[in-house]
């Protein structure tokens, strides 16, 4: 048997290429706030933008170093547009990366990859002949639907929520959450019903750890393809795929 | 029956991957201007027919596909797991698309994140592929995009991609106004 740091460090191991990184974060939280892309637009979204980094580095996410050079950008923006004129020019060092310059030109690929998903894709909208019926085959695409953005802001507000209820300056010494068994039980759940809302999967009564582990798990089932978002309802909706 | 264009019919219809007109004036002995209008012709029949399917251009040629009306008859018929692009996946797809031959730190540079993952899958799906070294330290690789990219995306050329800077141009608009 496996002991518990065992399982604790496969959890970090999780490699999460499903989030698109912090230009993309950036980018949302713009168009979120009917922003358009300026030095001024970030300063109003700086805060909204490290409260993400805070939850992410909560699941110890891989990713987080540069996720971090942008929030370091963003603090020395905010630095500078808060100096009189004549100090700035002294003051602040030359930046390393010209944020907006950047997002700018992201914005243009992530258009760009938004028409090659609304093309006429083969295996998807149009099939050809032979038809490859072998599992998995190379005729048949599909793209990923959904935002993940939507559903780690439904994450964190939860863990904000969650924060009323602590109890401060006691600590209990909680029981690590088993990984593997979490898994299990998510997807037993889906066995008996196919579509499940929000609140019922991130049920608060289990504790902080256990959102966090449910919410990876979670993840690497969309990022597989067993489970899609329905984003549409007025509560995030899971839907489980059959494999 | 055994028209020039007849015989055209029956390559393409029989081919898995799109056939070129070369191949075909090459392989019937036959004028290329020849071949192409005896395809245009074909286009044009099918088109006009009450089929499902169509000839259409595909990564320099040609290619019987079915009609996008029948797409849910067809996935439900078929039933198997698809392949999974993911929303990364699709940015460095189209990185590459545009910057062919690029090296991944480039795409890194363009996406502030760390592309591995994807490129890793995109390679593995055969919709890029390594062709070659970049000549400075380290030599990293560079990737382009395959044929099977220009099949699976319906695309005849890179060229037919929209030209990104247009996506980028209400912003200009946007500052002129301030």
């Amino acid at each position: 048997m496996s002991n518990i740091n065992d399982i604790n460090s496969k959890q970090v191991d999780i490699k999460l290429d499903i989030f698109e990184g912090p230009l993309d974060l950036l980018l949302n939280l713009i168009k979120e706030n009917d922003l358009d892309i300026y030095e001024l637009s970030l300063t109003k979204i700086t805060e909204q933008y490290l409260e993400y980094v805070e939850l992410l580095k909560e699941i110890d996410f891989d990713d987080i170093g540069e996720y971090l050079v942008v929030a370091a950008e963003l603090a020395r923006i905010k630095s500078r547009m808060l100096l009189p004129d004549n100090d700035a020019e002294d003051e602040i060092e030359e930046p390393e990366i010209n944020l907006v310059e950047m997002l700018k030109e992201y914005k243009k690929y992530r258009a760009l990859s938004e028409n090659l998903q609304n093309r006429e894709l083969l295996g998807r909208d149009t099939f050809k002949r032979p038809a490859d019926l072998s599992l998995r085959s190379n005729t048949l695409w599909e793209v990923q639907k959904t935002d993940i953005w939507k559903l780690i802001t439904s994450v964190k507000k939860v863990l904000q929520l969650e924060n009323y209820k602590q109890v401060p300056d006691i600590e209990i010494e909680s029981e690590p959450i088993d990984h593997a068994k979490r898994k299990k039980e998510i997807i037993q759940n889906f066995g008996i019903r196919k579509i499940y809302k929000f609140s019922e999967i991130f049920d608060l009564k289990f504790g902080r750890d256990n959102i966090i582990v449910t919410f990876l798990i979670i993840l690497d089932m969309i990022k597989e393809g067993v489970v899609e978002i329905n984003e549409n309802k007025e509560e995030i909706e899971f839907e489980y795929k059959e494999g | 029956m055994e028209s020039l264009k007849n015989k055209i019919e029956a390559i393409i219809f029989i081919s898995d991957t799109p056939v070129k007109s070369k191949e075909i004036a090459d392989f019937l002995g036959e004028n290329e201007v020849l071949i192409r209008e005896s395809i245009n012709e074909l286009i044009a029949a099918w088109n006009e027919m009450d089929s499902s399917i169509n000839i259409e251009e595909i990564a320099g040629g040609f290619q019987f596909r079915t009609k996008d009306t029948f797409k849910d008859l067809l996935t439900e018929y078929i039933n198997k797991k698809p392949y999974r692009l993911s929303r990364a996946g699709l940015e460095v797809l189209g990185i590459i698309a545009k910057k062919q031959p690029v090296t991944k730190i480039e795409i890194d540079k363009i996406r502030g994140v760390d592309s591995v993952g994807a490129i890793n899958v995109l390679i593995e799906r055969e919709l890029i592929k390594v062709v070659g070294e970049k000549e400075v330290p380290g030599r990293p690789y560079l990737y382009s995009t395959t044929e099977l990219f220009l099949e699976v995306f319906s695309l005849n050329s890179i060229k037919d991609l929209p030209d990104i800077e247009e996506f980028g141009e209400y912003e200009k608009e946007a500052e002129s106004e301030i």
